[in-house]
């Protein structure tokens, strides 16, 4: 086999591998961000449910303006992969979520916290991993 | 020269163009790949340089306590006084967290408290080990998050 070939050989397996590496790559990122969307997608269902809970009088069984007594519908609590939690004054509503595709750490799933903080209904993510 | 010798010569000529015509394709196609591979070889280096490096303390909600005891054997928890809820962590690792993972810190935390005091009171306040700056603040009537 010719030098130059060989050199060919090298030149294109290493151009192969770099190829395998980025669709690998791009494959995983877009697993990754699809389970962030699906968690996303959850985590607002339920913030739309402890919301729609606070701004129901307590004469309804709602919470006359705070989360306190929230409780995850049915719906969710077999969802085993959300935490959340009702902050001071019951004004605050965070939330946690995990996935169950592997996070940008390579170890655990991906990761992500739902924050509503008090007085208005906006809300945000976070990507914890 | 006879006509024999003259096609000969014709024929060699034809061959060393060809040759030289194919030596120089083969070297341009080295050239490409090697191109390719510095450009690969660059969005690889690129693509491990940007990407975030994810969680960096272990989390499960489902054992808080053995996550506290966790965080506390790493070094990410330097101390913590469970009935005045006041933590000091690494604050190296803190400033590195993702914005997210920091809330899912202060969260377990928050609610570890309350477990261990039994009641819920989600007071909580972190503090960097190395300036003991306020980090986190979580009091009756807001959560800040540094």
């Amino acid at each position: 086999m010719g030098q130059q070939q060989l050199l060919l050989l090298i030149l294109g397996s290493i151009v192969v591998s770099i190829a395998v590496y980025t669709g690998v790559r791009l494959f995983e990122v877009h697993n990754q961000e699809q389970n962030r969307d699906r968690i996303q997608t959850e985590l607002t269902q339920i913030y739309m449910t402890a919301a729609e809970y606070k701004m129901t009088p307590t004469s309804l069984g709602g919470g006359g303006g705070s989360y306190n007594g929230f409780v995850l519908s049915s719906t969710f609590v077999i969802e085993p992969d959300v935490w959340y939690w009702v902050g001071p004054s019951n004004q605050t509503l965070q939330m946690f979520a995990y996935g169950t595709v592997t996070g940008n750490d390579g170890i655990n799933p991906v990761r992500v916290t739902f924050v509503a903080p008090s007085g208005n209904l906006q809300y945000q993510f976070a990507v914890a991993n | 020269m006879s006509w024999q010798e003259e096609q000969r010569n014709r024929i060699l000529a034809r061959a060393a163009y060809t040759e030289k015509k194919i030596r120089k394709q083969n070297k341009r196609l080295v050239r490409i790949i090697i191109g390719m591979v510095i450009l690969g070889g660059a969005v690889v280096l690129i693509d491990n340089l940007t990407r975030d490096k994810g969680a960096l303390v272990p989390i499960d909600f489902k054992d808080q306590a053995g996550t506290v005891t966790n965080w506390k054997r790493i070094g990410f928890v330097k101390s913590i006084d469970e009935s005045t809820a006041e933590v000091v962590v690494d604050e190296a690792e803190w400033k590195e967290m993702l914005v997210g993972e920091r809330h899912a810190v202060v969260m377990l935390l928050a609610s570890y408290c309350a477990a261990k005091n039994q009641k819920p009171d989600y007071r909580l306040t972190i503090k960097g080990n190395v300036s003991q700056k306020l980090l986190v603040s979580v009091d009756d009537k807001r959560v800040i998050v540094k």
